[in-house]
């Protein structure tokens, strides 16, 4: 949704939180925060209300408040024709708001505003999430535009598949979107298998994936052919409900704790199939997905014996999907498959200093029972692919890091490494960070490869982010 | 003679576990044991194993605080928290931290399970990717953001895990205040440790660790703790308000101080419903609060 179309319902849902909370959240002038309650101190340290700001008469009370200011140049450094806007200087503003009802109903509000200020064709409102959760001891019910992380995994995430992606923003990191629906979750704590969590959602109102404008470096179209989102076909009805059922738990053995969940879903897949409808356009046509996986992320507790082992997180994580089309889809047939990424995190400590640490994580992401030609045509790049990522925290005032990640698809000999290294610039404010990135992509020669299938998007570039 | 000595040692070992925990809150803390300190390590341990008795039964805490970090020149910045706590006694205890400031930090919150005899079970949540990780415990020795607190400083000392040896009785001088302490040696048998030795001083008012000496594998001095801003809650439970560690090696500097703190739960009266309030119960220890 750009900024143009974003809908009037979600403005007025913003403008009618934001005054709510602005005439009872606030509080009353003068008072004297030694006076709250015991009451309320505690409840906020415990999580359950608010001392910042005293609950008003409403009952409405804002419990927190945040968010960041972010300016991000990004140079490509191979230039295409004039056709394209090539260069990016991406302006963000985003901001989180936590409030209370009543003290049983919780609510939570993220807006975002990205804008291409050298682009004026590339901008994006997004109501990320808007919800409200009401909590009892062992159950809470959620119901609004949410966004959820189910993976285990760091790159890619086969279980992941409840939000829609921004494909427009971010080639590597694509941005989740919210989902609109409801979420019931049952908790059990103490139990002899560990602490079960049982949560089904229902999405009934579909959402669209977002797309880079056509001229913009990470748009699909090209001189060639023209990408029209407008042109896509969508669900209709009945086909675009989302239904997902989600099981965790953990267990502990005597060598090796761990958590684990299952999952079993119904309903759109997250990525569209983009394909070339009439002579003159691209547009995405979407398909659906049944899918049932299981996920497992464990410590294990060699102490003694295996020493290597100190420090490591195992990481499985898989899923068989069942792709299935919407009535007349134009869409060739659709193959099942099981996607699955195995590895491991291990941390090392006082590497250069006596505070720093180091993490360095290997995963293994593959596909089986589907071509690779299939995994490519329906935006699957991770169908054999090795990532690996090391993150150095300095553990200094500054909160400087270095992180480095590279992902090789052994299919196709196509790479890319990814560093960033982030630092606050404590002479000028302690929440102001700045961050240089570079991303270096060598593409597959023989247009087969995820990549090659795009511009040469190696690229620099420096962020300035100011967090409150 | 000795194993008679050894038995009356073993009976009054008993009687005073079993009084620490039955006689009246105010004198359980303040009334030193009779223990013989002929053998100066099992003395030591009687009185750390004492001093564990009187502070048990603390059932939660709720607290918030800030740690302030110093370099060498004196810079320093800030880090601020909450934390709530769950006893369970002989189990193993439940906590979870939640950063507060700086903003690039805040909402990253760490959920804690104790594990007597096991590894324990940690997870971290982290807001940007919003995402609960299971990490390994096995990080003992490592800083705790970016402090002169390491995990290990931050545990309770556990009286099977140290070979002890009483030193002396003496009194120090803590903030221009005379302390009446025990001075007891420490020497850890667990592998994970930075330190070859720590040297306490448990406080003989408060039966808590005033000040503790950290010396590293080496022998070499390297930190000094020390507590101060003593406050007590129902008549039984000191804590410190403040905890300063120093780094002599490096010159830096960690002050941890706590704004609110909240000691027993079932003790504070509610304004709202003018009954007490409840404990905390374990449900409040799980990955769904971590989100929060």
């Amino acid at each position: 949704m750009n900024f143009s179309s974003f809908k009037v319902f979600d403005i007025r849902c913003l403008f009618v939180f934001l005054s709510i909370v602005t005439i009872n959240g606030l509080p009353a002038q003068g008072a004297d925060l030694e006076e709250i309650a015991v009451d309320d101190v505690l409840d906020t340290l415990v999580g359950t209300a608010s001392d910042s700001f005293p609950a008003g008469s409403g009952g409405v009370s804002l419990s927190e408040f945040s968010g960041y200011l972010e300016v991000k140049p990004r140079l490509y450094l191979r230039d295409r024709n004039s056709f394209f806007n090539d260069e990016q200087m991406l302006a963000t503003a985003e901001l989180e708001l936590e409030f209370s009802l009543a003290g049983t109903v919780t609510g939570y509000v993220r807006p975002q505003l990205l804008v291409d200020v050298v682009d004026d064709n590339f901008q994006r409102f997004e109501l990320f999430e808007a919800y409200l959760t009401y909590e009892q001891e062992s159950w809470d019910i959620r119901l609004g535009q949410f966004v959820e992380n189910w993976g285990i995994a760091d790159t890619f995430n086969p279980l992941d598949i409840l939000n829609r992606r921004d494909l427009g923003v971010s080639l590597l990191d694509s941005v989740r979107l919210g989902e609109t629906g409801v979420r019931g979750r049952w908790l059990w704590t103490g139990g002899i298998v560990g602490e079960p969590t049982v949560a089904v959602y229902f999405l009934p109102r579909f959402q669209i994936t977002r797309f880079a404008p056509d001229r913009q470096r990470l748009g699909l179209g090209s001189s060639d052919f023209a990408f029209d989102e407008k042109r896509g076909v969508e669900p209709t009805d009945r086909q675009e409900h989302f239904y997902a059922l989600r099981f965790q738990s953990t267990f502990n053995l005597s060598v090796l704790n761990a958590d684990f969940q299952l999952v079993a879903a119904k309903g759109p897949d997250r990525n569209p199939f983009v394909t070339q409808l009439n002579t003159a356009a691209l547009a995405p046509v979407y398909y659906g997905n049944r899918m049932i996986g299981a996920g497992v992320r464990a410590v294990p507790d060699f102490t003694g014996t295996a020493d290597f082992l100190t420090g490591v997180a195992l990481k499985l994580e898989m899923a068989y999907h069942s792709p299935y089309k919407f009535d007349d889809t134009p869409i060739p047939a659709l193959d099942s498959y099981l996607s699955y990424v195995v590895g491991f995190d291990r941390v090392f400590y006082t590497i250069l200093s006596d505070r720093d640490e180091l993490t360095l994580t290997v995963e293994f992401a593959g596909e089986a029972g589907v071509s690779r030609a299939e995994s490519l045509a329906f935006s699957r790049p991770f169908s054999r692919d090795i990532i690996t990522r090391v993150l150095w925290q300095a553990g200094n005032f500054s909160r400087s890091s270095l992180e480095l990640r590279g992902i090789y698809d052994l299919d196709n000999d196509e790479h890319v490494v990814e560093g960033t290294a982030t630092t606050s610039l404590l002479r000028w404010h302690e929440d102001l960070k700045v961050e240089l990135s570079v991303l270096y992509i060598n593409p597959a020669t023989d247009q087969q490869g995820a990549f090659s299938q795009l511009p040469d998007n190696t690229s620099v570039s420096v962020t300035l982010r100011f967090d409150f | 003679m000795e194993k008679f000595k050894l038995f009356l040692l073993r009976i009054t070992l008993l009687l005073v576990i079993c009084l620490a925990q039955r006689v009246t809150v105010a004198s359980a803390q303040t009334t030193a044991p009779v223990f013989s300190p002929e053998d100066v390590r099992v003395y030591g341990k009687q009185l750390v194993v004492h001093s564990d008795n009187v502070l048990h039964g603390w059932k939660d805490e709720v607290v918030s605080g800030e740690m302030r970090l110093y370099d060498a020149s004196r810079r320093s910045t800030l880090r601020a928290f909450r934390r709530i706590s769950l006893e369970r006694f002989g189990k193993g205890d439940k906590s979870i931290i939640k950063f507060t400031a700086p903003a690039d930090i805040k909402g990253v919150s760490a959920l804690n399970y104790e594990n007597s005899g096991s590894i324990d079970d940690n997870w971290l949540y982290l807001p940007a990717i919003k995402k609960v990780r299971r990490i390994s415990g096995a990080n003992n020795t490592a800083s705790f953001q970016g402090s002169e607190f390491t995990y290990e400083d931050l545990n309770d000392l556990d009286p099977d895990e140290y070979e002890w040896r009483f030193v002396e009785e003496a009194a120090i001088e803590i903030n221009n205040e005379l302390t009446d302490v025990f001075k007891i040696e420490a020497k850890p048998t667990y592998r994970d440790t930075a330190y070859s030795r720590l040297v306490l001083y448990l406080s003989k008012d408060y039966w808590y660790q005033t000040k503790v000496e950290y010396f590293d594998k080496s022998g070499t001095h390297l930190k000094t703790k020390i507590a101060s801003r003593w406050q007590q809650f129902h008549g039984r439970f000191w804590r410190p308000l403040q905890v300063d560690m120093s780094n002599h090696l490096t010159g830096k500097k960690t002050i941890l101080s706590f704004n609110h703190y909240y000691v027993d739960l079932s003790q504070y009266v509610s304004k709202k419903t003018g009954e007490k309030r409840k404990n905390l119960k374990e449900d409040l220890f799980t990955k769904r609060a971590l989100v929060k």
